[in-house]
């Protein structure tokens, strides 16, 4: 044996010490602070009905983690804001997982609505058609409430704490606008400008996982995220101007003339997803519409005339104003344990209705012709909608 | 009388009943894997029955692959090579005997528990408390009984077999102590950090050690050509115990842990090349002027088919822990394709090559049909090679869609066809383990078998 006493004290000394380096040591230099982020499970809307924390558990049990990640990398687009090591402080085990079969979920919470995601848990083919997720239906009720409930408390969509709000002097540039930013027409003159200086970080539909997003160490943000419901006008012109500090998103204001930029908020405030829909079954899921963008209309914008002074005075059973569109279905209290979260109600869908602001202006007749176009248009797709807003565009930039 | 039969001290049993066990485990285990891969192409295939949904499947797999079928296999090896090299008896053959059957009673208590949802959640380490423990007694007594026959050798020096043998048997135990994360709760990212440790090096210090170690024993028994070098196997030695251990955090390479272990990751993980180029170099160089042994000597075969895997392997896995690669193809099933080529395509070889040569050995009586060993060779080692192109390129596919932004569900589609492919391959290699398993059943519990052992028996005697 004494020949090997070298060799043994060398096999023990090198493991030691690499255990030393690699598993001790982090324990000891790496204590990151809890962030924003560090999900406790506690202050998410369904935490009221259901429980998170034991839908964690289930998350853990059922091994939705062999083909669901939770880390976003710099490259992937779309999927959020980066992790940060305090984001994970209070996950243990941890769910980093190490396939994505499935999509990332670090921030998939708010992404939908809690009875789709129900309903794809139950029946994922019938909500996502070609998915390969199996079918969790057999998890009994109370199981699948505290799943979800989980699911919609991942990410950063739960409440935030402190708003920022547009400082005092963007009262000002709120006071002195001239253009009408609840008008579709506004915002299709504002889709160009978007296209152009936007599209690049943000995505063209505004998803924020545009071509640059791959190196952006912060990620650009996601318009859809009902988040953005609550921005009002002066905080959107005041991101747009004055770009977001710590961040690569430039200060527009260098580049684009005030009218430009409102145009571009009219544009933006079209994206937000209104994910707070309920529905009570199946069937219903399937006619959520993922994105509302503007209504389209071959009007130009009329900048000097248009606006503000026309819109909310004009006549609203005006001939061309859609159809209203179809009411979120009735909660049933019964049947749906996750009400919608109350933070902002779906109000704004029928503010499209004041976009025939320049039929006042230009007469009734463009009013009348533009009426029967839009009507047909919105009605059949929105897939032809990216032709005719580049039109709309460059009329825009004409004027 | 019981106890001595079921806890026998006949010489060889401890080994064969190991190996007799990791060939049952080995059919549940890839039973599991089959029956997931087809739920990747079916997905409704079983409905409604929480215990065969994938992720338990998945567990089942992993557990009864790794733990059940490639461990005991390495253990009932082992328990024939130490002997074997130490020109001695094992230590205690009731010892090992008991080992097993306690070893057989954690894999039937994770057979009941994992599908139940009993799980502590970590990837790899999702054993419960009580088996994490026994599983650690496990391996302690193996390791007992490897040591003490060690000592008690009628051979001076030690062959490197015998060094990577007792080296896993020192690692792994602390490695799964470490791994298992039982009783302790650490926040987040620590707690991902010792379990990537532990994640590598259930591969790094035990698999490939004890896998190496087979390969060093196999070729120049099977070959009849000396080692080529001492000093270049003493060199790979060392080189994995120096460079494998912390490679762990490249699993995580693109999450918030501290910099400086991802760089010792990365770093380490390329000069893995050294030990493995060092360790190949040294088997092509014994096969020299024996290649065509391959034809006719069926474990030659396995054993070189294994060395060429593990060649490919450890090219990619070093490339793939660098951030660049890494930061393509991480979380692709193109790192499942590499998994597979690590434990399925190298380490089964190996296990398979070294029961094809040690079972007629321990147990007297020859393989019932060579045909039977032919056909296992090809079912696995083509639905291998099925397996891995079209993981690779279901991975190539996966994160060509999500570096050009291609939403989830559409490239996700594209898909379908490479895990079709998968489950063939998948039936193929199951098949191949069916009749690995049929083949030994027939040689040693059938009536032909007994007489033409028993006739055997009888000619040595009159001969002597």
């Amino acid at each position: 044996m004494k020949g090997y006493r070298l060799g043994a004290t060398g096999i023990i000394v090198t493991f030691f010490t690499i255990i030393t380096a690699t598993v001790l040591l982090p324990m000891v230099l790496f204590n990151p602070k809890p962030s924003n982020h560090g999900n406790t499970y506690k202050d998410t809307p369904e935490a009221a009905v259901a429980d998170p924390e034991r839908g964690r558990r289930i998350y853990v049990r059922e091994g939705c983690f062999y083909c669901h990640t939770q880390f976003t990398r710099k490259q992937d687009r779309g999927y959020g804001p980066l992790v940060k090591a305090g984001d994970y402080v209070y996950e243990t085990p941890h769910q980093l997982g190490t396939a994505r079969t499935g999509p990332d979920l670090t921030n998939e919470g708010g992404k939908f609505p809690s009875e789709w995601q129900k309903a794809h848990l139950v029946e994922p083919r019938a909500v996502k058609p070609g998915s390969i997720m199996p079918s969790f239906s057999f998890l009994n009720d109370t199981d699948m409430n505290d799943l979800v409930a989980y699911i919609q408390s991942l990410g950063n969509n739960r409440p935030v704490k402190h708003y920022v709000e547009a400082p005092e002097e963007y009262q000002e540039f709120l006071a002195k606008k001239k253009v009408d930013t609840e008008s579709d027409a506004a915002a299709n003159a504002g889709r160009g400008i978007y296209t152009q200086n936007c599209a690049a970080c943000h995505g063209l539909d505004g998803r924020g996982n545009g071509p640059n997003s791959i190196s952006l160490e912060k990620k650009p943000a996601n318009f859809t995220r009902a988040f953005f419901k609550q921005y009002p006008d002066d905080m959107w012109f005041y991101r747009v101007r004055e770009g977001v500090p710590g961040t690569r998103m430039p200060r527009f204001g260098m580049t684009l003339s005030e009218e430009q930029m409102w145009y571009l908020v009219a544009y933006l405030k079209t994206l937000p997803k209104d994910t707070e829909l309920v529905v009570n079954s199946i069937d219903q899921v399937n006619k959520i519409q993922p994105t509302r963008l503007p209504r389209l209309s071959n009007q130009l914008y009329e900048p000097a005339t248009g606006g503000h002074e026309g819109g909310p005075e004009h006549p609203a059973g005006e001939h061309h104003s859609p159809p209203p569109e179809e009411q979120p279905p009735a909660i049933d209290s019964q049947n749906s344990v996750f009400k919608a979260p109350a933070k902002t109600a779906p109000s704004s869908e029928t503010h499209g209705t004041t976009g025939g602001a320049t039929g006042t202006t230009t007469g009734t007749t463009t009013g009348a012709e533009t009426g029967t176009t839009t009507g047909t248009s919105t009605s059949t797709t929105t897939g032809a909608e990216h032709g005719t807003s580049t039109g709309t565009t460059t009329g825009a930039g004409s004027h | 009388m019981l106890v001595d039969r079921l806890i026998s001290d006949r010489e060889g049993s401890a080994s064969r009943n190991f190996i007799m066990s990791a060939l049952f485990w080995s059919l549940i285990g890839m039973g599991a894997g089959l029956l997931a891969a087809m739920e990747f192409s079916f997905p409704d295939l079983v409905h409604n029955v929480p215990q065969l949904s994938m992720p338990h499947l998945r567990m089942i797999h992993v557990n009864g692959v790794a733990l059940g079928w490639l461990s005991m296999g390495y253990v009932g090896v082992m328990f024939y090579m130490i002997p074997s090299l130490t020109k001695t008896k094992l230590w205690s053959e009731r010892l090992g005997n008991f080992t097993c059957w306690a070893w057989n009673a954690v894999m039937v208590g994770a057979l009941c528990t994992l599908p139940n949802g009993f799980t502590e959640g970590r990837e790899y380490a999702e054993l419960g408390a009580v088996l994490d423990t026994i599983v650690t007694v496990g391996l302690i007594s193996v390791a007992m009984n490897a040591y003490m026959t060690v000592v008690n050798r009628k051979v001076k020096k030690l062959y490197v077999s015998l060094w990577y043998f007792l080296g896993a048997l020192f690692w792994f135990p602390l490695v799964w102590i470490i791994g298992q994360r039982t009783f302790v709760a650490l926040p987040g990212l620590n707690d991902a950090i010792v379990g990537w440790f532990y994640g590598h090096n259930i591969l790094g210090m035990w698999f490939t050690t004890v896998g190496v170690g087979m390969m060093y024993y196999l070729m120049p028994r099977l070959t009849n050509n000396p080692l080529y070098s001492h000093g270049l196997s003493m060199l790979g030695f060392w080189g994995i115990a120096l460079f494998y251990a912390p490679t762990g955090t490249h699993h995580i390479l693109q999450s918030p842990v501290p910099e400086w272990l991802k760089a010792i990751a990365v770093i380490s993980s390329i000069f893995l090349l050294v030990p493995v180029m060092t360790v190949l170099t040294n088997f092509f160089m014994t096969m020299k002027g024996k290649w065509q042994m391959m034809v006719t000597d069926l474990p030659l075969r396995f054993t070189i088919t294994s060395s060429l895997f593990y060649l490919i392997t450890c090219t990619q896995g070093p490339f793939q822990a660098t951030r660049w690669v890494n930061w393509y193809l991480h979380f692709t099933q193109w790192v499942v394709g590499h998994a597979h080529l690590a434990l399925l395509g190298t380490f089964s070889f190996i296990t398979t090559a070294a029961i094809y040569y040690g079972l007629p050995k321990l147990t007297g009586r020859e393989f019932y049909s060579q045909g039977l060993i032919r056909a296992h060779y090809w079912l696995k080692t083509l639905g291998f090679g099925l397996m891995m192109t079209s993981l690779t390129i279901a991975g190539l596919v996966q994160s060509a869609g999500w570096h050009h932004a291609i939403p989830f569900d559409i490239w996700s589609i594209e898909l379908a066809p490479y895990w079709i492919l998968r489950s063939i391959s998948g039936i193929m290699i199951f098949l191949g383990q069916c009749l690995f398993m049929y083949n030994v059943c027939k040689s040693l519990y059938s009536k032909e078998a007994k007489l033409k052992a028993a006739a055997k028996l009888q000619a040595a005697e009159v001969k002597g």
